[in-house]
């Protein structure tokens, strides 16, 4: 038979540390929208950036082709 | 290439255009009350374990850990972000600390080094796909207060002080800090073993050459400090082709042709059982600065292989029965008293 214990247990969980004007409060978090997309990128500059992960300059010499 | 266009030109879904505002609350204050079993389970089941047995945190085992410091329960301790700069940090007092603390098995008398690695502000769950590994590099009288393992097997689990210290900065990191989250704020590719209950480090400074790690960074011999490190851990020097026996030792020679070998970005720590650290010592080395200033540039080397000397750091702990050592690319990130903590 499985034992009831007399107590509750605590959370262990901490609390989000938001960061506001001035420094960093605790409170409710707000998360702004996505930048929103353009409809083309006919005229436009996209700049890719090697960040020296494995792969990443293959992926720039695909990109280039 | 397609697929970064259709991405920068496809319109955003509903859910990405909605600002949203995340409640501050982890959850709950307590959970049950309810049958061990199940409390066993519910913990696991929110993510809130390494996967081995807690110790549930009842209101007196939390109680009885609170009394081992003077701080109030309610103060804030510090704060943790899974990769600082990428997610956001949550914060933890002084009873979300004890919690975890109950939960690893921790003697009441450990909660002071645990209160100290927490104000340290250092998650030893990183998000990053590397897998990196923590270190805590214990130094002072509290090593021989609360019965550290400096002896034989010191980094091994063969003593309730460090295996339960270790294992509750896991699961401090887990809990309080949103960390090991996998896939969300955990995505080490290979996963490490030492985050089970880190890498626990009581220097054995009573057979050491040298001084104390945290004594070369400013304390007093007889302060308590923990100290941070963090990179991918340690192994055998044994695992190194550098690291040969031969009639004539040349461990400094070893050291340096090692650290040469390795990666850049967390430098070099090596840990030195006490004889092999003599051995050093008797090759010229009779403070650790020497030792460094050399393994970072001997005469007549054009070129240093680290940046600079700050990237290596030499520890002293275990046994003396054999010239074993380890090493491994690991970081010194920050010291805190733990007497602050009592």
């Amino acid at each position: 038979m499985a034992t009831v214990l007399r107590s509750a247990v605590l959370n262990p969980e901490g609390f989000r540390t938001i960061k506001a004007a001035g420094g960093e409060v605790s409170g409710n978090g707000f998360f702004s929208s996505l930048a929103p997309r353009l409809d083309t990128l006919n005229g436009k500059t996209v700049y890719l950036v090697d960040t020296g992960f494995g792969g990443s300059g293959r992926f720039l010499d695909q990109s280039q082709s | 290439m397609q697929e970064v266009v259709t991405e920068l030109t496809t319109p955003l879904s509903d859910q990405d255009k909605t600002k949203r505002t995340i409640p501050q609350s982890a959850g709950p204050d307590r959970f049950g009350p309810d049958t061990a079993e199940n409390l066993q389970k519910l913990f696991r089941e929110k993510g809130m374990t390494d996967y081995l047995p807690i110790v549930l945190p009842t209101e007196d085992r939390v109680e009885a850990m609170l009394e081992a410091t003077s701080h109030k329960p309610d103060e804030i301790v510090g704060k943790i972000s899974p990769t600082p700069g990428v997610y956001e940090y949550w914060s933890y007092t002084v009873r979300q600390v004890a919690v975890n603390a109950v939960m690893a098995g921790a003697d009441p008398k450990y909660f002071p080094v645990i209160l100290a690695i927490a104000a340290a502000d250092k998650e030893s769950l990183s998000s990053s796909d590397n897998s990196f590994a923590e270190a805590v590099v214990i130094n002072g009288p509290i090593r021989d207060e609360i019965g550290l393992n400096y002896g034989v097997g010191a980094l091994g689990p063969f003593s309730h002080a460090n295996a339960t210290i270790g294992r509750a900065y896991t699961l401090l990191s887990l809990n309080a800090g949103n960390c090991g989250k996998v896939g969300e704020t955990y995505m080490g590719v290979i996963g490490n073993p030492a985050n089970y209950a880190n890498i626990v480090i009581a220097e054995n400074e009573k057979e050491s050459p040298w001084q104390p790690f945290s004594v070369q960074h400013g304390f007093k011999p007889d302060e308590s400090v923990v100290s941070i490190f963090e990179g991918w851990g340690v192994i055998s020097a044994k695992n190194s082709k550098f690291a040969v026996w031969s009639k004539d030792m040349n461990f400094a020679q070893e050291l340096k042709n090692i650290f040469n070998d390795q990666d850049q970005l967390f430098g070099g720590v090596a840990v030195l059982s006490p004889a092999v650290a003599d051995y050093v010592k008797d090759e010229g080395y009779d403070t650790v600065e020497k030792l460094t200033d050399w393994l970072y540039q001997s005469p007549g080397e054009e070129k240093p292989h680290f940046f600079s000397p700050a990237q290596i750091n030499i520890l002293v702990t275990g046994s003396s029965n054999n010239l074993y050592w380890d090493y491994g690319g690991m970081r010194y990130v920050k010291s805190v008293s733990v007497d602050k903590w009592r």
